[in-house]
């Protein structure tokens, strides 16, 4: 079985376990087992698929043609190359870590459906490992908006919450808006190539043609397609959608999506930009383009973080922040592309790596933030407060995954934010805007480990407030179905943060057949040879070095000398109730809310991120005048006619006289019409 | 006789027949009656299509001693060709469904209005308005074509004023008044035509003189105009609303309005001759049309009056499409005679959709309207795969027709900006649907919501039904729609 088949195989599995969970959906549990088995299967399917074609050594398959509308030269070809196989390993492992998780976690939505959610998570899945591969812009699109209305249907699932429904509006709208300007790209690149076609190929021809004739027109076509993909990311002001639509769905759901679609903009975004465009000069101007994009994110959406109360919508903009050091990193690596190869390579891979780590902390956290909500059924952080004791394995993943975001070493998050400041750092030599850059993303690190505490300190930490008091009284963590989802991806965080030449690798691979532009370089070239550490070299000079496991030793010893000294030292503890500067509270008002620490800052930082609510524009009340024909023409037509009408119908009094006058007057008329004709 | 000749004479005699046996027969008969015949009708239709790809058929059956055309012609005869045929499919196909929905919708059981009499009359007009539509599908001639289309005008009368209640029979005198109207257009470019040439064949237009080439252009462009419901007579076609659901479905998805733009579809196919100016009024006229039904649809309340207006604007579509056929596209050409399909679907699934919410809870009011899908799940899933499809989202029906305008557009002078305002009004309709869509059928059920149901089977089968239309539709034209235009187009 090659790629592309497994690949088939998977689709098909998915969509007939679409129809399979519809019928049996009025039992919740068969219908979520049966999902599972499904998607169980087709993740096997996606991750061997993607496997084996990251691991062999070739490197273009030949596409296979499944059907084509050969009218408008649209062609349903599939292929698997190493870049698509690399995200179809992400796939794999968030479809089944989230339909795992849903499971359980669905069980809180029992005025709902089930045949509203599983039925249309698959078909979601389906849509997405469609749209990595097939090479046909049509296709892709149609893919790719299939996906996007499952989503939506996903996000609307709680459908009595009026926010639920605005947030589901908003993202409908504003996503399909981003796929028309996607068609219209496309169609436009369609109508240039000779003959045409929406295949990729055909398409990187188109764009050749194009920057030979008319540069303007292909920038046009090259800023729809960064829109359209960058609102999808989520990379603001595009994706604005996001923070309301992701808190809305259930969390599997929520998962799925920050794990799966949300790096798809990613997707599209390179293989316009790195595999279809020609590198040029049009990749070093829409390089930095796409970089100013992603340090306009990190330092927006990171900041409003810190001021929201409500944990997925908290995690939903650090996601926003982490989708920016991505597009950082890959708006720097498309800017090296035709100068500095080495430089490129490092900016794409940390580009993809950070992507690749920010699918297992960003679903992790959505998890977590999922577990909360199924023990104690609230969302909002000033509602919680001391349910480590709840939850210890929730919280110490939360924790993971919370320190992975924020990028602190030894996880997996430190590794590529290191090779994102290196690139920015380096290449900030020659462009120094990089360095401005490179210096606002690594600030903005600490204010998304600022975001986490708040969300750790609140919802684990503390006091318990009056809403789960009760609760915390025992241990009653999440079940298993749920808690393994969890573990495995904080074990992952933690694995490829000490290990990261593995994924880097594997990230390697999947990016350099993407153009030939990074032919001449090597991995060891760039990050030196060592399975355990990364040496960055920069134009032959070691340039920076990270090793975190003698880090991570070092760090070890340092905290066993410092609890050794404490032990030694004897330092007596003791549990003393809080000290209100005397004044006897009850425990109510004593509780710390989740706000405490952070007001100054939501008052800092109240204008960075701006609120505008829907724009109105008043009615064209005079427009819709002029197209109200009956008002001013038909009507008073008709009343005119009529009133013509009423009229002479006065003649007709049943008087004789009159008749005869009439008589009269005709005769005259006669007489007169005759006289004047015989002249 | 030719098997071919003896398919497409049923295909006239077995509705007009229904309409005949359903008129004189008992009350409780006449729906069977009727359903009976649309089935045979849609089974010969289907068959007839099938039989005539990809040659077409073309039978001449005599004229009449006192109107002698021209040598080798004849007044009458039968002609089914690829426009035709989707014509025909969209006729009989939508319109048994409507048949079988109207036995259920028309019963006291109707909570918005409930029916007890007049059936007999309901199914008469009914079948009539389904037989002259297919006569207008068939006529291989304009003189044909007047005559059936004047038959539609008339069944469509009688219709929208069914209720027989003051803004019933007011509508439907509207309509009859508008389309009559353009219908006179329609009358004098035949007499101008037959005085001018000797003939009623849709090619001799294009032997007149400049000047009254466009004449008779100008008068039938107003007759389809006025019978599609295009500025500036598009006020009859929300008026009309009054007619009970299925007409209105069968009005919007399938016939009456679709016969404009069929005329129009017809008279560019025949030779290609018509004038680039006439081209450039007509997409004008279809821009003008698409704004004011965007504004109007933000100020519906009622659910049918949304949708009408909708189908303005894909009226307008088509005419569009038809023009960048002027122009020379024949992409956008095909894509307008597949829109008339793929439109067919997409509202006919809308309109009877928008039936059963009134037939289940009682009204059509958007503000009354919360919570729908506790109660109507299958409304709920219909009005999404029917919004969807209607604003061109893949893989559903308006979608094919949409890409292949936008790809016309592109072929034409000006093209850019033309689908920068396409593109415009698909996305705001679609925003607009998805609003409505959300407010109806999601949220917490309004009081009338919470006691409404799922309708019985007759409506639920053809809901259902519409549905797979939407799926199928394009992938059933698309063979037809590409024997428009031989070696060209796509």
């Amino acid at each position: 079985m090659t790629p592309v088949q497994a690949v088939m195989h998977a689709v098909v599995l998915l969509v007939l376990g679409a129809v399979v969970t519809a019928v049996v959906s009025r039992s919740r549990s068969t219908c979520a087992y049966l999902a599972l088995l499904f998607v169980a299967a087709a993740s096997a399917l996606a991750l061997w698929g993607g496997a084996v074609r990251l691991l062999s050594s070739e490197l273009a398959p030949a596409p296979a043609t499944v059907a084509a509308v050969s009218g408008i030269g649209a062609s349903l070809t599939l292929a698997v190359d190493r870049f698509s196989g690399f995200f179809l390993l992400i796939i794999g492992v968030i479809a089944f870590l989230s339909t795992l998780y849903s499971t359980s976690y669905m069980r809180i939505y029992q005025r709902e459906h089930p045949a509203r959610f599983y039925p249309i998570l698959l078909l979601f899945f389906a849509g997405i490992i469609g749209v990595v591969t097939v090479r046909d812009w049509f296709f892709f699109l149609v893919f790719w908006e299939f996906m996007t209305i499952c989503s939506y249907f996903l996000v609307i699932y709680d459908k009595e919450n009026p926010s639920v429904l605005r947030a589901g509006f908003k993202y409908i709208v504003v996503t399909h808006v981003a796929t028309i300007l996607i068609l219209i790209a496309a169609v436009v690149l369609w109508h240039t190539a000779e003959p045409h076609s929406f295949s990729f190929a055909a398409s990187a021809q188109a764009m050749g043609k194009l920057a030979e004739t008319t540069p303007i027109a292909l920038h046009v076509l090259l800023a729809l397609w960064l829109i359209g993909f960058a609102t999808k990311a989520g990379i603001l002001p595009f994706g604005d959608w996001l923070p309301d639509a992701y808190p809305a769905a259930p969390s599997g759901a929520s998962a799925a999506f920050a794990g799966t679609m949300t790096n798809l903009g990613v997707y599209g975004l390179l293989r316009i930009f790195v595999d279809l465009l020609p590198g040029s000069q049009f990749s070093t101007v829409w390089g930095v383009a796409i970089a100013l994009l992603g340090t306009g994110s990190i330092f927006v959406a990171t900041l409003a973080s810190l001021s929201q109360g409500n944990a997925k919508r908290l995690i939903s903009f650090c996601i926003i922040g982490q989708m920016g050091y991505v597009f950082l990193a890959i708006g720097m690596g498309a800017y090296f592309m035709s100068s500095n190869p080495t430089l490129a390579l490092v900016g794409l891979l940390a580009g993809l790596f950070h992507l690749m780590n920010g699918v297992f902390y960003k679903s992790l956290l959505f998890f977590t933030t999922g577990s909360l909500r199924y023990r104690t059924g609230v969302g909002d952080l000033g509602m919680m407060g001391g349910l480590a004791r709840l939850l210890p394995v929730t919280a110490l993943m939360a924790g993971i995954g919370a320190l992975s975001i924020s990028g602190m070493p030894p996880f997996n998050g430190f590794s590529s934010k290191w090779l994102i400041y290196q690139v920015s750092v380096i290449g900030g030599i020659g462009f120094p805007l990089f360095l401005l850059f490179g210096l606002t993303a690594m600030f903005i690190s600490l204010v998304t480990l600022a975001a986490l505490f708040k969300y750790l300190g609140a919802a684990f930490l503390g006091q318990p407030s009056q809403h789960v008091a009760h609760l915390t009284e025992k241990r009653n963590d999440v079940p298993a179905s749920m808690q393994v989802p969890q573990v495995i991806l904080g074990l992952c965080c933690v694995a490829f943060g000490l290990f990261p030449m593995l994924p880097l690798t594997a990230v390697y691979r999947a990016v350099t057949p993407l153009t030939t532009a990074l032919s001449g370089t090597t991995l060891s070239g760039a990050l030196g040879t060592s399975a355990l550490g990364l040496t960055f070299t920069a134009d032959g000079a070691a340039a920076g070095v990270w090793h975190p496991l003698a880090s991570t030793v070092a760090l070890g010893i340092c905290m066993a000398i410092s609890y050794g000294i404490a032990r030694m030292a004897q330092a007596p503890s003791r549990v003393v109730p809080v000290w209100y500067c005397g004044v006897d509270l009850p425990q109510r008002l004593g509780h710390f809310h989740a706000h405490g620490f952070y007001e100054p800052f939501r008052r800092a930082f109240e204008r960075v991120y701006v609120t505008t609510g829907t724009p109105k524009t008043a009615y064209p009340t005079t427009l819709a005048k002029i197209f109200d024909v009956d008002a001013w023409l038909y009507g008073p037509l008709v009343k005119a006619g009529s009133r013509v009408a009423e009229r002479f119908s006065r003649s007709h009094v049943g008087i004789p006289q009159w008749y005869l006058v009439w008589q009269v007057v005709g005769m005259v008329l006669v007489l007169a019409v005759l006289f004047s004709v015989m002249r | 006789m030719d098997l071919m000749l003896l398919l497409m004479l049923a295909l006239l005699v077995v509705p007009a027949a229904g309409a005949v046996v359903a008129g004189i027969s008992r009350p409780r008969a006449a729906p069977v009656v009727a359903v009976l015949a649309s089935l045979a009708a849609m089974v010969i239709g289907v068959a007839a299509v099938i039989r005539a790809y990809p040659h077409g058929a073309d039978f001449r059956l005599g004229g009449m001693p006192w109107l002698p055309g021209r040598a080798g012609e004849s007044l009458f005869g039968l002609a089914l060709n690829p426009l035709s045929s989707v014509m025909v499919l969209v006729i009989t196909v939508i319109g048994f469904l409507i048949v079988l929905y109207s036995t259920e919708y028309l019963s006291a059981r109707n909570a918005e209005h409930p029916h007890r009499n007049g059936q007999q009359r309901y199914y008469f007009w009914l079948m009539l308005f389904f037989t002259s539509m297919v006569g207008v599908a068939l006529a291989p001639n304009l003189l044909q074509l007047f005559i059936f289309w004047e038959m539609t005008t008339l069944s469509s009368w009688a219709l929208i004023s069914h209720t027989q209640e003051p803004a019933a029979t007011r509508a439907g005198f509207k309509a009859l008044i508008m389309t009559h109207i353009g219908g006179f257009g329609f009358l004098v470019a035949l007499l101008l035509l037959f005085a001018a040439a000797g003939s009623f064949e849709f090619a001799a237009i294009g032997e007149l003189p400049g000047g009254l080439k466009v004449a008779v252009f100008v008068l039938l462009l107003v007759a389809a105009w006025a019978k599609s419901a295009q500025i500036p007579f598009h006020t009859w076609l929300p008026d009309a609303m009054e007619a009970p659901t299925p007409v209105s479905a069968y009005l919007h998805a399938a016939a009456m309005v679709k016969a404009g733009v069929y005329l129009v579809a017809r008279l560019v196919i025949s030779g290609w001759a018509v004038p680039q100016d006439i081209g450039i009024v007509m997409a004008v006229m279809a821009l003008l049309t698409m704004l004011m039904g965007v504004l109007a649809y933000l100020r519906q309340d009622d659910l049918k009056k949304l949708l009408a207006y909708s189908t303005i604007v894909h009226l307008a579509y088509v005419l569009i499409g038809i023009s960048l056929g002027v122009f020379g596209s024949k992409v956008g050409y095909q894509g307008a005679a597949l829109h008339i399909l793929c439109h067919g679907a997409a509202k006919g699934t809308l309109f009877l959709c928008v039936g059963a919410i009134a037939y289940g809870a009682g009204t059509r009011r958007i503000s009354q309207l919360s919570g729908l899908a506790r109660k109507m799940p299958l409304e709920a899933v219909t009005f999404m795969v029917g919004a969807l499809a209607v604003t061109g989202i893949p893989p559903l029906s308006c979608f094919w027709s949409k890409l292949f305008i936008f790809a016309g557009a592109l072929e034409s002078p000006g093209g850019v900006a033309l689908l920068v305002l396409l593109v415009a009004e698909s996305a705001i309709s679609f925003g607009w649907l998805m609003w409505v869509a959300q407010r109806v059928f999601l949220g917490r059920p309004s009081q009338v919501a919470a006691a409404a149901a799922d309708p019985p089977w007759p409506m639920s089968v053809a809901l259902v039904a519409c549905m797979v239309l939407c799926v199928v539709a394009p992938y059933v034209g698309l063979p037809i729609v590409k024997l428009l235009v031989p070696g060209g187009g796509f």
